[in-house]
């Protein structure tokens, strides 16, 4: 068993495996398939000042190893998540990440003053959802608003500030790099690719958004990319996503230059995806004789 | 903790054109089956298929360990399931959802099933078999009847109808309901079909005051509430709302969904 703990921010992780925001719900339904104490950590569900219904059905298309889905941060508002869901997820012994959505840069602000002393451990700034119309990826497509969103946001965050990044976008490096300028303790990435799907038959689209944000294996090799270009950027931690599927694209993204990596997608198929991923980055270290995992992050080798 | 379990193909049968009888033998013991739940399925060795499929109930045996389905091989996943040979194993969650509730003290009930949909209602007459079940089931054409002889011989009544007439009375399932409904008396009704039928079906009712419940359908994610992506809209309070099939569903009262 080698050692699999990492600390991001000073806070320490028991592995480098979170479950990434909107694929993992407030954690309650994946309790009862596994012990959730056992994961590195946990990204919440997108909250917002009030609460919002989301988008119309159909939210979700198969693609070919992928999903589009158009769910619009459904969720209940940050009051009532405060509530209900706050006390439970504090018996839980793992690391929390909420992630904090808006139409404003205002609406952010508040969310995350409302998040203060609360048992959420780190703020994740989700400028990246592609499927509302305001806010979200209006905001991180470009250096300049990524860098103002995060600046006001983190004045008034008392957590560890990540800032979520769109693949959507023309440089993600000089993305990163305004996040870092403007104060953010890390970054993650990357949210979905903007896609579409259309069923012929009707000849309309199959989601009621029209379009949705593409996930899953199918984007792995372009999270990989463009979490090695940001990480290769900034000096602040990386949390890498985006189609993780096995603990070899888990130890292959931490080599890109994450420090910890979030698996989304594959919760949806397997619901005990997350300690799959944890068993086979501790089995890949076994059979190589690493007794760390801090000791790979980074380490690509590029001649 | 739940664990999904793997399962084994024990039949898989074609009953009618493109309709496949799939039964499995899970390895472990399931929980207690409603008529109404479903199980979410992963194509076998197929990851471009990345998703599970639901697919309703068709019937069950917890002592023998058995499941069965009836599938419709329409895309490429459920064409894959319908294809694997007896002894393939599958990758099963399940049963989820909430299904159907018979009332207590309910004596007489009326199902009405719509092609693939008419699947689950099966196993609300073997479940619940102290009532008695008038069926009404209708299909395109004679070509995709299936179980035909399940639902006579478990229904004191079976109205079998096609639109084209090829098999049964030519017509609407909803449309012979609707008929009935001058003499006959229902407790509550069972519907499960495509959803221009169970349209019609929530017009058919609309003031006569018998219950319905209805099973939706909707693409679907996790299957287990969390990802949030396969709502339908139902009225709460006088107000419409999304609600997930998948574990506020798939069985839903006819009066307050809206189509």
């Amino acid at each position: 068993m080698a050692d699999l703990r990492t600390s991001i921010c000073g806070v320490e992780f028991k592995n480098p495996v979170i479950a990434a925001s909107g694929c993992f719900g407030f954690g309650r339904e994946y309790s009862l398939y596994h012990d959730l104490s056992a994961l590195g950590g946990i990204a919440l569900k997108a909250v917002t000042l009030e609460e919002r219904k989301g988008n119309r059905p159909p939210r979700i298309a198969e693609t070919p190893s992928g999903i589009l889905n158009s769910v619009g941060l459904q969720n209940p508002g940050v009051d009532t998540f405060l509530q209900e869901e706050a006390g439970w997820l504090s018996s839980l012994d793992t690391v929390l990440f909420a992630n904090i959505a808006g139409s404003t840069v205002d609406e952010y602000c508040a969310v995350a003053e409302k998040l203060k002393n609360t048992p959420v451990d780190f703020l994740e700034l989700n400028i990246s959802c592609p499927n509302v119309r305001e806010g979200g990826a209006a905001f991180g497509a470009r250096p300049e608003t990524i860098f103002d969103v995060t600046k006001q946001v983190k004045k008034h965050s008392s957590q560890p500030l990540f800032v979520k990044l769109t693949p959507n976008t023309i440089d993600i490096k000089e993305n990163a790099k305004a996040a870092e300028e403007a104060g953010a303790d890390g970054i993650s990435l990357i949210n979905t690719l903007i896609g579409m799907a259309i069923d012929i038959n009707t000849r309309k689209p199959i989601l009621g958004n029209v379009i949705g944000g593409l996930s899953g294996p199918a984007i792995f090799p372009v999270a990989l990319r463009m979490v090695w270009q940001a990480a290769s950027a900034v000096q602040i931690p990386v949390i890498g996503m985006g189609g993780i599927a096995s603990g070899d694209d888990a130890v292959a993204m931490l080599m890109a230059g994450a420090s910890a990596v979030m698996v989304g997608t594959m919760n949806l198929v397997y619901p005990d995806a997350c300690p799959k991923v944890i068993a086979g980055i501790n089995s890949f270290l076994d059979r190589k004789n690493i007794t760390c995992v801090k000791d790979i992050i980074g380490t690509l080798e590029v001649s | 903790m739940l664990k999904y379990s793997i399962a084994k193909i024990i039949i898989n049968q074609k009953v009618a054109e493109d309709t496949y009888y799939l039964q499995i033998e899970t390895e472990a013991a399931f929980g207690p089956v409603r008529p109404g739940q479903f199980c979410h399925i992963k194509v076998p060795g197929r990851n471009e298929l990345l998703l599970r499929r639901p697919i309703s109930i068709n019937t069950c045996d917890r002592k023998k360990g058995t499941l069965s389905f009836i599938v419709q091989a329409k895309g490429a996943g459920t064409k894959e399931l319908c294809s694997l040979l007896p002894g393939t194993s599958l990758d099963v969650l399940g049963p989820l959802g909430r299904g159907f509730t018979m009332p207590e003290g309910a004596k007489r009930a009326a199902l009405v099933g719509g092609g693939i949909g008419a699947a689950p209602l099966r196993y609300i007459m073997e479940r619940w078999n102290h009532v008695s079940y008038d069926s009404f089931i209708g299909f395109r054409n004679a070509s995709l009847v299936y179980q035909h002889q399940e639902f006579a011989g478990l229904s004191e009544n079976l109205y079998l109808l096609t639109d084209d007439g090829s098999a049964g009375a030519k017509g609407f399932a909803t449309e012979c309901l609707r008929e009935k409904l001058i003499k006959e008396k229902y407790d509550i009704i069972f519907s499960c079909g495509p959803m221009p039928m169970l349209k019609s079906l929530q017009r058919v009712l609309d003031g006569s005051g018998i219950p319905c419940e209805v099973s939706l359908e909707q693409r679907m994610g996790c299957g287990i509430g969390a990802c949030k992506v396969c709502v339908c809209q139902i009225m709460l309070e006088g107000q419409s709302d999304y609600r997930k099939v998948c574990t506020d569903g798939p069985v839903f009262e006819l009066s307050k969904v809206v189509f």
